[in-house]
């Protein structure tokens, strides 16, 4: 049997996942790489916005600290965008966008070793 | 010891080559550099590859070799990616075991999502969004399941059926304010059914618009209008122009909310809030 569901459910499932809503939202520094995994890495230029609205009270300086340890990397994943997300999750992002990237001008099929 | 098998080398379908390999070395042992740094550097110890210079450069980032690690100046820092703090190795991950991991992390994000929506957020063709959805399918990882006066076949992980089943039995209320940017999770993975979910057509600006920040205005669970917002950086001033309300939605109650948010945005960017009278449609 397939399960029917309402926009609202699927609405609310969503704001809920994407850190929207009040109960989902982060509290301190410690939190950011869990909002960044939880929604699928953030864009490039506008992060600290898509940060602020998923925090109580989002410091800019705590986006940094991850970033200036290697914890939150840059990469063109998703559509060829420069997306920031969490470093563990980098070759997932990478491997599984490469069809995307090879659709790309001058891109050829890529040897993932020197060996 | 890094081996180049000769035949590789000649053969266009593999580019990278002894002068990759050179790069790579010249990287991983003197990085990370900005490309303009590498262009520079390299050519000096290898002036013969002075013109090829930064195309190796791109070619070793797309083959995911290097990768970006931070930034000096403004511009972008690379590294071989086996300097980074974590022991990355992107040849031990194939590509349809990770194609299968950013499907299921889709459905994670978004719940009940159409091969459409898929395709469109990762930026897959139909064709392989389908491949990938019938090994999930038969891996019983993801169900089909149907949404209320939608037609389309939507997916969802079977780990989700719980919180779907939860929220179907027990939707909480929702009346908060989100100011969301252009680029904004949300604003990506509905792009194309903002107005049928969340009631409000808001469209990403075009280059030619000249807009910075087109802000989507959440209330809840509902798109109730958008702003262009200015706040540049030698401004003092953070600017709510053009704001657009969705006259069902306009209360007291919700322009205050409205108005406390771009506050508590304008206060982030150290600025001072300038906030013109909505037009409701």
């Amino acid at each position: 049997m397939v399960e029917t569901y309402s926009k609202e459910v699927v609405k609310e499932f969503a704001l809920q996942r994407l850190r929207l809503t009040p109960s989902t939202l982060g509290k301190n520094k410690n939190d950011v790489p869990s909002v960044v995994r939880a929604i699928g890495g953030l864009q490039d230029g506008g992060h600290k916005i898509e940060l602020f609205n998923r925090f109580e009270n989002f410091k800019p300086e705590w986006f940094d600290y991850w970033y200036e340890n290697y914890a939150l990397i840059d990469g063109h994943v998703l559509r060829g965008a420069l997306r920031i997300v969490n470093v563990d999750e980098y070759p997932y992002f990478f491997m599984a966008t490469r069809s995307v990237a090879r659709r790309r001008a001058a891109y050829q099929k890529c040897p993932l070793s020197f060996k | 010891m890094w081996l180049v098998e000769e035949p590789h080398i000649r053969n266009a379908h593999f580019p990278l080559n002894n002068n990759h390999l050179l790069a790579f070395n010249f990287i991983e042992k003197y990085g990370p550099f900005t490309p303009s740094e590498f262009k520079k550097l390299f050519s000096i110890k290898f002036p013969q590859l002075k013109n090829m210079a930064r195309k190796l450069f791109y070619d070793l980032y797309n083959y995911g070799k290097i990768a970006r690690m931070g930034g000096k100046k403004q511009k972008p820092l690379y590294h071989a990616i086996e300097k980074l703090p974590y022991k990355l190795d992107l040849s031990q991950i194939g590509e349809k075991e990770a194609k299968e991991w950013l499907f299921l992390k889709c459905l994670s994000i978004y719940g009940p999502f159409t091969i459409k929506d898929i395709a469109h957020w990762v930026g897959w063709n139909i064709t392989e969004t389908k491949e990938i959805l019938g090994i999930l399918l038969e891996k019983k990882k993801v169900k089909k399941v149907k949404i209320e006066s939608h037609q389309e076949n939507h997916y969802v992980r079977v780990e989700d059926l719980a919180l779907l089943n939860l929220l179907s039995n027990d939707l909480p209320e929702s009346s908060f304010i989100r100011i969301l940017f252009n680029d904004d999770a949300l604003l990506l993975g509905y792009y194309r059914r903002l107005r049928n979910y969340f009631g409000y057509h808001w469209k990403y600006p075009q280059l030619s618009e000249g807009i910075v920040w087109r802000a989507a205005i959440l209330y809840g669970r509902n798109l109730i209008g958008e702003a262009i917002v200015e706040m540049y950086a030698k401004s003092r001033f953070f600017k709510v122009k053009k704001l657009i309300l969705r006259k069902e939605f306009v209360s007291s109650e919700i322009s205050f909310k409205i108005e406390d948010e771009f506050m508590r945005h304008a206060e982030f960017q150290n600025k001072i809030l300038e906030m013109a009278d909505p037009k409701l449609v």
